[in-house]
């Protein structure tokens, strides 16, 4: 699998007590991260694949593999969707 | 909280400066001419406000020019000059202007926002009936470059809805015009016009119950959008790139202590929210 990789120059973050916040450059919309998104964002430094984010998430979250796995397709989506992630 | 009034005088200073009117008369090809009467614009650079009887031009290179075509409406001219004109050139300045009204408490300014009709003016003229000093009436003006964060003293009269007055034990001085059936007051007890600490943000709503609790995380960010007309004016004023207006609005939004305070708009409880309100107040002061 290859390498999940953030879009680096379609947004600006920050973080404002432990939540981060994105915004859109292009169109100035915003999205909160907290809890797990929030952890699955940090955790993808464009070196990981899927899987190494499945096993990051698994070492920090007591949760069955398969609703992990879920949830981080269903998160990585979501961030394609909203163009915030590269295309690979 | 630790009290730390800032003293450096030059924001109010340079906002007065360009507030001085100079000509009565708009420059020709200000582009007046392609607003209809009601309508304002705001390009980054150029403000322009076209009302019945009056018309407005500012930008910081020309200064502010105010055309009075028909002097009954010089009283509604004068609310737009001290509303959305001063609004704009605080922000041209690099001020960030909010909605809000404000008392101070231990020599900070606490500040109310909410949509027109939120109830800030009576709340904060009670509030200054209960002994908080008054410090500013529907616009409050931030110098963002000082740390901790300063506010400007008021500039605009209080002004109140009939029922408004009665709620604050407040007599109306004077009409604050024909159409605008507002009455200017005063309030009973005022801050010394000094540049203050921003305290807190507190946005105000209608609930069933008396609520006060702090606001966190991205909500923080997301409500400083919430700002009514002020926000438009602030985003647009210089024409920032967005990323550095995103880092400035992470920066305020980082820096000031946000509050939601949900009250029943019932008069009969006002006193009892009064009570509440102070001691809730009295909270974070201690923090």
């Amino acid at each position: 699998m290859s390498a999940i990789v953030k879009a680096a120059e379609r947004f600006v973050e920050t973080e404002i007590d432990g939540e981060i916040v994105l915004m859109r450059l292009a169109d100035g919309d915003f999205y909160s991260l907290r809890d797990s998104g929030r952890a699955i964002w940090q955790a993808i430094d464009g070196l990981r694949d899927r899987d190494a984010l499945l096993a990051a998430l698994a070492a920090s979250y007591e949760a069955p593999h398969a609703q992990l796995a879920t949830d981080l397709d269903a998160f990585l989506a979501d961030l394609r969707d909203a163009g915030l992630l590269a295309r690979g | 909280m630790t009290a730390a009034a800032a003293t450096l005088p030059d924001a109010p200073e340079t906002l007065a400066r360009a507030r001085t009117i100079r000509a009565a008369r708009l420059p020709a090809g200000c582009g007046i001419d392609e607003l209809d009467e009601g309508q304002m614009s705001f390009d980054g650079t150029r403000f322009l406000l076209r009302e019945r009887g009056f018309s407005i031009c500012y930008t910081q290179a020309e200064g502010l020019y105010a055309q009075l075509d028909d002097p009954g409406q010089r009283g509604r001219m004068e609310l737009f000059l001290d509303g959305s004109v001063h609004a704009a050139i605080a922000s041209l300045a690099g001020l960030y202007p909010l909605h809000a009204s404000a008392v101070t408490l231990n020599g900070h300014v606490i500040a109310f926002t909410g949509p027109a009709g939120a109830g800030k003016s009576t709340l904060c003229a009670a509030l200054a009936r209960r002994g908080l000093p008054f410090y500013a009436d529907d616009t409050l003006v931030i110098d963002p470059a000082r740390a901790p964060l300063a506010c400007l003293p008021g500039h605009k009269r209080l002004k109140l809805w009939p029922e408004g007055l009665a709620l604050a034990g407040l007599q109306g001085e004077e009409l604050v015009a024909p159409d605008y059936p507002k009455y200017f007051a005063q309030a009973p007890v005022r801050a010394r016009p000094a540049m203050l600490p921003l305290g807190a943000l507190v946005f105000l709503e209608e609930g069933s119950q008396f609520s006060f609790a702090p606001i966190g995380g991205a909500q923080r960010f997301a409500r400083l959008n919430d700002d009514h007309y002020t926000a438009m004016l602030r985003n647009r004023a210089g024409r920032p790139e967005a990323g550095a207006l995103f880092a400035r609005q992470a920066m305020l939004a980082r820096a000031i202590p946000m509050f939601r305070l949900a009250r029943p708009r019932d008069p009969a409880q006002f006193e009892t929210m009064l009570d509440q309100t102070i001691l809730a107040l009295d909270g974070i002061a201690r923090a």
